[in-house]
């Protein structure tokens, strides 16, 4: 087992295209670190370089103490989970599984002991004699991670494995997944664009935006505090409203950030901020409401608790307590802490 | 209701179409069958008196065409393995290693396809000669070990494999010829089959460049034997017809056996479906 450190990672294609901006990460041995951000912000690229299927422009890569520059896919002790999962169609799942043993040159009886270990723990014992065209999409993903399991590699590299399933199987293999990783405890880099994923698994998440790293830090500290307008309005789901600061009370080179969850109904002289928000489109969800509205020209969400009524038209009195108002540089798009 | 055809409409042309492509093997077959006066008959006999089997035995005693039997199969399998080997790996290089020149080496290769036999057969003698190889097998197998057409076709089909699944070899422990061997290989059957047959046929009916490479008897092919029934003044028609046969026999059972792989595919299964 082995960290991966990012430093000062860079890589170009072509004159014009930046896909990864002088990236400085760090992963600790052990720990499942999420690189999430919206399509092209350069996550699969960092991927891809640790793997070694692209090499850096500038910069290096370590996994352990290892410059991993230059060295070969196979020498540098990652596997990797693909979207699409990549089984190789003409082996059965017990030789997708072997694959990897066998041309590191183990011994047959050790290579059929870990297959059934690995088949063992992700429940593969069935299929090993399938081919992956008689598999459904669940399973592929299943014998896709066995595949990278049976190996025991320093690190797991984890393209989007869950973006081709549905929700439902994608939830179960998400807890799958955090499972598998509390039982292996191999350090685990996973990429997605997905942000509730992003929450829900990682020790530690990276938002990349535009090939630049924007914030590292816990799926809590993301959230509660992210550090620009990038990272408060691409983590949260509904997406964080977006005022000028006056709305609020506040100055006029400042936007605050109101969570759609931290509206509540005003409650007089409790000290709250108050914002009258106009109701247009009603969700209800069973466990909350979400409500979409304005106040005055501008665009909010609401979500409010699953017993709210409202109706269309209507002018709900609500307010956020100071405390939950994220105060940004209008032009800088920092967060601002003093305010 | 209208009666319906016990065919489809479209049959009313593919089975004359068909008639006329079979016709030649038929005649040819009914040839072989037939007595030399009945072969040189005119208007030409469609149906012999009888059935000489002793014309296949003839034609196999007229000519030493065990050897020329051996001599075939050796040249035509040596090209079609040369082909499947240098191919593959010209064609993977072309399609997935960048280096520098790749494309316009491509396209200067795709260029040779157009230029026609007879242009390079005196400058490809030439070099066999000084490689020291006319009038042996050599001659006819080096030339043809690998060919822009295969290097072509193979480096198409290798571009439509999921390039997934050779990063995930590449990850698992592959070299690059590792990936070339077993996985790319193996999900290319069906192409490599195709180009095997396509070059199974060219090899095994060439007749024009063992024609000059060739001199002496021993060394013949199966098509130069069968030119020897064919004399200046005079045509043996029935037994050149059984050696036609008889030389028809190997291709049509590489066909029989190579043909399920047209219809297979299996790339494409291990990737999301």
């Amino acid at each position: 087992m082995a960290g991966v450190t990012f430093d000062g990672v860079t890589k170009r294609f072509g004159d014009d295209v930046v896909a990864v901006d002088a990236l400085d990460l760090e992963v600790v041995d052990g720990e499942l670190v999420v690189l999430v951000g919206p399509s092209g912000c350069g996550k699969s690229t960092a991927l891809r370089m640790v793997a070694g299927l692209d090499e850096p422009s500038e910069g290096t890569i370590r996994i352990g103490e290892r410059d991993v520059g230059g060295v070969s896919p196979a020498a540098r002790d990652v596997a990797m989970v693909f979207q699409s999962y990549a089984l190789y169609p003409h082996m059965t799942v017990a030789k997708n599984l072997a694959f990897p043993l066998e041309r590191r040159h183990m011994k047959k009886d050790d290579v059929r002991r870990r297959v059934a270990e690995v088949s063992a723990m992700l429940g593969l014992d069935e299929l090993l004699r399938r081919k992956p065209a008689q598999l459904s999409g669940g399973q592929r993903q299943r014998v896709a991670m066995g595949r990278a399991l049976s190996r025991d590699p320093a690190v797991f590299l984890l393209d989007e494995p869950l973006s081709n399933l549905d929700a439902a199987l994608r939830n179960e293999l998400r807890a799958e997944l955090k499972r598998l990783h509390a039982q292996v405890g191999t350090t685990m880099i996973f990429v997605t664009h997905d942000q509730v994923e992003a929450m829900t698994l990682g020790d530690r998440i990276a938002v990349l935006d535009r090939g630049r790293l924007q914030q590292f830090s816990t799926p809590d500290e993301v959230y509660r505090r992210p550090c620009n307008l990038f990272v408060a309005r691409f983590v949260g789901s509904p997406s964080m409203n977006l005022l000028p600061g006056p709305v609020l009370g506040l100055g006029s080179d400042v936007l605050a950030g109101v969570r759609p969850e931290a509206l509540h109904p005003a409650v007089e002289a409790d000290g709250d901020l108050p914002l009258e928000v106009t109701a247009e489109v009603v969700e209800p969800l069973g466990s909350d409401v979400f409500v979409h509205g304005r106040h005055g020209e501008h665009a909010m969400v609401a979500r409010l608790a699953g017993n709210a009524q409202v109706a269309p038209g209507e002018v709900l009195s609500l307010a956020v307590r100071r405390g939950d108002v994220h105060v940004f540089d209008a032009a800088t798009e920092q967060r601002r802490d003093s305010d | 209701m209208r009666p319906r055809l016990p065919f489809s409409p479209r049959h009313l042309v593919l089975i004359p179409l068909s008639a006329v492509m079979l016709l030649p093997l038929i005649w040819m077959l009914i040839t072989s069958f037939q007595t030399l006066d009945e072969s040189r008959h005119f208007p030409p006999v469609l149906l012999p008196t009888g059935i000489h089997w002793s014309n296949y035995s003839d034609a196999w005693n007229a000519a030493p065409f065990g050897r020329f039997f051996i001599n075939s199969a050796v040249v035509t399998l040596a090209s079609v393995a040369g082909n499947l080997v240098f191919c593959s790996l010209a064609g993977y290089a072309f399609a997935r290693l960048h280096f520098f020149g790749r494309d316009v080496l491509f396209v200067a290769l795709l260029a040779t396809l157009m230029v026609p036999f007879q242009v390079i057969m005196i400058p490809t003698f030439i070099i066999v000669k000084d490689l020291g190889l006319v009038n042996s097998l050599g001659g006819l197998i080096v030339p043809n070990l690998a060919t822009p057409f295969g290097v072509f076709m193979l480096r198409q089909f290798f571009r439509t494999l999921p390039i997934e699944l050779e990063e995930a070899a590449r990850i698992d422990g592959c070299s690059r010829l590792g990936v070339l061997f077993r996985i790319v290989m193996p999900l290319s059957m069906p192409a490599l089959a195709t180009l095997g047959i396509v070059i199974f046929l060219w090899t095994w009916n060439d007749f024009l460049w063992p024609l000059i490479v060739i001199t002496s008897t021993d060394q013949n092919t199966v098509q130069l034997g069968l030119a020897s029934f064919q004399g200046a003044h005079q045509t043996n028609w029935s037994l050149l017809m059984a050696g036609n046969v008889m030389a028809l026999a190997p291709m049509l059972l590489v066909f029989i056996f190579a043909q399920r792989w047209f219809v297979r595919s299996l790339a494409g299964a291990g990737v999301k479906g």
